[in-house]
């Protein structure tokens, strides 16, 4: 990906360790409006239906059905109280099986 | 002392460094089948160390989404840990800023709830917090390598099933939190619809249309929530007047 795929790298690690630092080195005890630090726990719930839709649909290129497989496979095994390799790997599984025979 | 706070922290640690196994396998494993060299993928686990933000990239960079919008959802998934460093400071031992600054690098969603659930009636100690992140790190860093060096020796068939496994995983970690919970359901859902909205419209880029999402609905639901839980004592006021 070359050198840009470096700069995003540095980026991405300045980002992520800034909020993790200031408040251990800079804060000491202060708190954040409760509006606030709601909002904020919200984000990786949000973050995780906006990531899987509509996205999962289309994972094969022209092959919804490949996606919809997929979706209900990975739902089925973790509703039903799989952990998270339970639900990756059986959702590889029986879409293995079913691109074998696409 | 010191070695031993440091090796009792290992010892904690090491169910993190186990949790992480597959996590960091699964990484490795997506960054192959997303085109990321060896060299790549590992730089990334070992640089930037934050696994949801990882996964995400990988099908921000799937989807074409250019570096600068990935560095921001990068800031934005993570920006949660601004509150529990901030919440996890009240625990910890004073220590000089540099080493406080060092082992800030080590705090995840993991390591934060196993120091931050420690029952002790003394302070944390920065050994403790070293033992616990360096151990979780180490596996999380050689996992993501060996992820990538098993991927690429795969069957055709099961790379094309494995293109699945990200959005898999996004579902393995948002089910069981939303079982029984009403806010993280309505979470979840209503960033997936404005998403499909601004996706079908084609109104934003993808990288953009999932920060609005993202935002949108923690915002919009955060202030539903608020308004409900004034409501039953808004009742309450009125009754008593009457």
């Amino acid at each position: 990906m070359g050198p840009t795929y470096w700069w995003m790298l540095f980026g991405m690690a300045l980002v992520t360790y800034i909020p993790r630092m200031i408040p251990l080195t800079f804060l000491d005890g202060k708190e954040l409006p409760p509006i606030i630090s709601g909002v904020l726990s919200n984000i990786p719930y949000a973050v995780l239906g906006a990531l899987i839709f509509p996205a999962i649909l289309f994972v094969q290129e022209g092959n919804i059905l490949f996606g919809i497989i997929g979706t209900v496979t990975a739902f089925l095994i973790a509703y039903l109280g799989g952990g998270l390799m339970p639900v990756v790997l059986g959702t590889i599984g029986v879409l293995a099986v079913y691109s074998l025979f696409m | 002392m010191y070695k031993s706070q440091f090796t009792s922290g290992i010892k904690a640690g090491s169910t993190i460094a186990i949790g992480y196994f597959p996590v960091a396998l699964a990484f490795g494993l997506l960054a192959k089948t997303t085109g990321l060299s060896f060299i790549e993928a590992t730089a990334m686990s070992i640089f930037v160390y934050a696994g949801a933000a990882q996964y995400m990239t990988l099908s921000l960079i799937k989807l074409n989404v250019d570096p600068v919008t990935i560095v921001i959802n990068t800031f934005v998934v993570n920006i949660r840990h601004f509150l529990m460093t901030a919440s996890l400071n009240e625990k910890m031992q004073r220590a000089p800023k540099i080493v406080k600054a060092a082992y800030a690098f080590g705090i995840t969603d993991e390591t934060f709830s196993v120091l931050a659930t420690r029952k002790e009636d003394e302070k944390i100690t920065s050994a403790f917090a070293f033992g616990v992140a360096s151990i979780a790190y180490g596996s999380w860093v050689a996992f993501t390598a060996i992820g990538h060096f098993v991927g690429a020796n795969l069957p055709e068939f099961l790379q094309i099933a494995m293109s699945i496994a990200l959005y898999a995983m996004f579902i393995g970690l948002l089910v069981p939190s939303a079982k029984g919970n009403r806010k993280v359901v309505m979470l979840a859902a209503l960033a997936a619809v404005i998403h499909c909205l601004i996706y079908f419209t084609g109104l934003l880029p993808t990288g953009w249309a999932i920060l609005v999402a993202t935002l949108g609905s923690s915002i919009l639901i955060e202030i539903i929530y608020a308004r409900r839980g004034k409501n039953p004592a808004a009742f309450q006021i009125e009754k008593e007047v009457d």
